[in-house]
């Protein structure tokens, strides 16, 4: 159990928000350079049959709610979280790591919002999303 | 560039845009705007998006109420396609730098996502290429709205490419816009090959899959000589197939100042030409090549053409417009050779599913069972046989049976309309199609009974072979040049002599120039082709004697297999006109 945070004034919110059991599974970054918040967070995947159709529909659906940029990267391969021909061809098995990552306004709660999906199997229901 | 292999069934080149059909509805009617227009037509792409981001949302909400969530989020991965970021701005970069349509744009952006995935090597992955047509279709659907083209309203040129044609889908399209076909799937006896073949344009079918790569409005090439299809291709090879389009034409031009000599050969032999034909307006094709009469009107269509039956004065009408066009030539109509599997479930009645339908319930079987569907056919033919030089062929025929009952209806015909006082043609010859081995065999038996035969080689040899040649897997085993195939076309062409029947060989066989040698050595003096044939039959009967002819048949019928008698008669037509051996 590591915990890194680099105290950080914009996503500040974040850290107080955070559930702690969520923060003890994972390495938490952020930081800031210049104006730019930048979230980062590892995750594992739980499900059986890996990251299939219905759970990257979810994290599309998801990551499209924000304005930052946010990425995946496994392995070496990065993609972008909200393009979901791009998460489509990702190659995400069941134990899979996958390095999220958020770039620019509310990068901070985008990371925290994913990271709940993940944790919760993709058992949060997205039908009253927009 | 892309390039495909098929069979060759239609011959000819063309370049064109694609239409396709099957996997999509949608003929994408211009491929680009104008710089001014496209601000407005990225503004008209986003309505569109935003239609189907609506359309797919409810969808995703009834699945899930009426299905389950399960199938509401199948859905839910269509809506987080088309709100993809990157796939959005893809396509409106297409549309502001390169000046696509945004219905172009958006089928080539898709179809080469598709393609990806299926390239990744992933079953999984190949399988949501699907998802993705689909979202393809559905922005399509919007974005062409009112403006959607049907097949049937085609207002520019265009390919077709389809997995495959139905009857109906061919029968009902505009034709004049159609310039040539390429299909995934069918063989050289195929409908599409056969309907390519009466429109006189090049077509290439069995060329496996490929409507994934190529989207509606791609240029693509067909070359119906060689059996390719290029999609996309380079400038150098435009211009190489134009170059051999020019060459083709200039061939053809010659073999057009043949059209007003005879078949003749050069001992003096007359042989006769007529033409195969599927509509009626394909009678300006055989006098254009000099066909000195229809030895094969087939009347399929008329019963294809149209939702409902055919009365008797659609088929009155379309056998007037051919027999008016050949007047004092004979015309021969062959009454309905269709399967049961393809007459229109409209008017025919309730059938029980055939496991075999080639041999099952087709063609003059099918006839006999629905006699007053036969009986309206066979009215309209009595009626306006008094036109002209009519004959009346019944397909099929496998014993002597159904010969006798087909002679006795259309006796009864005949009967009804004296009484009726209506005008008809009395004494019709009538004539049967020998395509079924069994009517080889008793070929003695059936010339007492008609007044001609026309020796149908497709079906013949598919059934003496027991091979379809649609079937990759034993096409190889389809060969007119089987000495089988020989030996019942000899019973034939006896029994015709010794009883004074005429013989006419009207299957694809004899619009090969190669089996023309053979067939006239064989005895046969009438051929009924495919017309744009036509010029080069002339071409081959005009440089051979009987004497030369009856030494390659009897060359020919000593040989054990087909792979030898097709190599031996190829190298005889290069002996006698080189220019027609490719």
């Amino acid at each position: 159990m590591r915990v890194a945070v680099l105290q950080c004034i914009v996503c500040v919110h974040c850290f107080f928000g955070m559930k702690p059991l969520v923060l003890a599974y994972v390495n938490v970054v952020m930081h800031v350079v210049s104006k730019t918040p930048v979230c980062q967070q590892t995750v594992t995947v739980k499900l059986e049959n890996g990251l299939h159709l219905r759970p990257q529909s979810q994290i599309a659906q998801l990551a499209q709610q924000f304005d930052c940029d946010v990425n995946i990267r496994v392995d070496d391969r990065t993609v972008n979280a909200k393009s979901m021909f791009d998460l489509m061809t990702l190659k995400a098995a069941h134990g899979a790591k996958l390095c999220l990552k958020a770039n620019g306004a509310n990068a901070a709660e985008a990371i925290r919002q994913l990271v709940e999906l993940f944790e919760s199997d993709f058992e949060i229901d997205d039908s009253s999303s927009p | 560039m892309l390039i495909k292999r098929g069979i060759a069934v239609s011959p000819g080149v063309v370049t064109g845009t694609a239409l396709l059909l099957g996997s999509e509805d949608f003929r994408i009617p211009r491929t680009v705007v104008s710089v001014d227009a496209i601000d407005t037509e990225i503004a008209r792409f986003h309505v569109a998006l935003e239609n189907v981001c609506k359309e797919i949302a409810e969808n995703q909400r009834q699945a899930a109420e009426e299905l389950g969530k399960e199938y509401g989020d199948i859905f839910a991965a269509h809506l987080a396609m088309v709100r993809d970021p990157k796939l959005i701005e893809e396509i409106e970069f297409s549309i502001r730098d390169r000046c696509f349509s945004p219905e172009f744009a958006t089928s080539r952006v898709l179809r080469h996502k598709a393609k990806v995935m299926q390239n990744l090597g992933s079953h999984y992955l190949a399988e949501r290429a699907a998802d993705v047509f689909d979202v393809e279709k559905r922005l399509l659907r919007h974005l062409l709205g009112e403006r959607r083209e049907e097949l049937t309203q085609l207002t520019a040129p265009v390919l077709v490419l389809a997995h495959n044609l139905t009857p109906s889908e061919t029968a009902n399209m505009s034709r004049e816009f159609v310039l040539g076909f390429a299909t995934e799937v069918g063989g050289p006896t195929s409908h599409t090959a056969i309907m390519a073949g009466a429109l006189e344009i090049p077509a290439v079918v069995g060329v496996g899959d490929f409507l994934s790569d190529v989207s509606g409005g791609d240029v693509v090439i067909i070359d119906g000589n060689d059996g390719q299809i290029i999609i996309d291709p380079d400038e150098k090879t435009q211009a190489a197939f134009r170059d051999s389009e020019q060459k083709l034409r200039t061939f053809l031009e010659r073999l057009e100042g043949l059209k007003e000599l005879s078949a003749e050969t050069q001992d003096g032999c007359q042989i006769q030409i007529l033409g195969n034909i599927e509509f009626p307006e394909e009678v300006d094709h055989c006098n254009a090549r000099g066909a000195e009469g229809i030895g094969l009107y087939r009347t399929e269509f008329l019963y294809l053409e149209k939702d409902r039956e055919p009365t008797e004065d659609d088929h009155f009408d379309a056998y007037c417009r051919v027999i008016n066009a050949f007047q004092g030539r004979p015309v021969v109509i062959r009454t309905l050779d269709l399967g049961a599997d393809k007459v229109p479930t409209t008017f025919r009645n309730p059938l029980p599913e055939s496991s075999n339908p080639m041999l099952g319930l087709r063609s003059i079987r099918l006839s006999l069972r629905n006699l007053d569907l036969f009986k309206v056919q066979l009215r309209a033919i009595l009626r306006a046989a008094t036109r002209g030089d009519v004959r009346i062929m019944f397909p099929l025929i496998s014993s002597l049976l159904e010969l006798r009952q087909a002679k006795m209806i259309l006796a009864d015909v005949a009967e009804d309309l004296e009484e009726q006082g209506i005008e008809f043609q009395r004494d019709l010859p009538v004539g049967m199609m020998v395509e079924v081995p069994a009517a080889a065999m008793l070929a003695e038996e059936f010339a007492r009974e008609v007044d001609f035969f026309s020796i149908g080689t497709n079906d013949l040899i598919q059934y003496t072979l027991a091979a379809d040649r649609s079937d990759p897997a034993v096409a190889n085993l389809y060969s007119p040049g089987d000495p089988s195939i020989l030996r019942l076309i000899r019973m034939v062409l006896a029994a015709g002599s010794a009883y004074d029947t005429p013989v006419t060989v009207c299957g694809q066989m004899s619009s090969d120039p190669k089996f023309i040698p053979l067939l006239l050595g064989m005895g046969l003096r009438n051929l009924s082709v495919t017309p744009y044939i036509i010029p080069e039959l002339k071409e081959v009967v005009r440089n051979i004697t009987i004497a030369q002819a009856e030494a390659v048949a009897a060359h020919a019928l000593t040989l054990d297999l087909a792979r030898d008698v097709e190599s031996y008669l190829r190298g005889e037509l290069r002996k006698l006109c080189p220019d027609l051996v490719p």
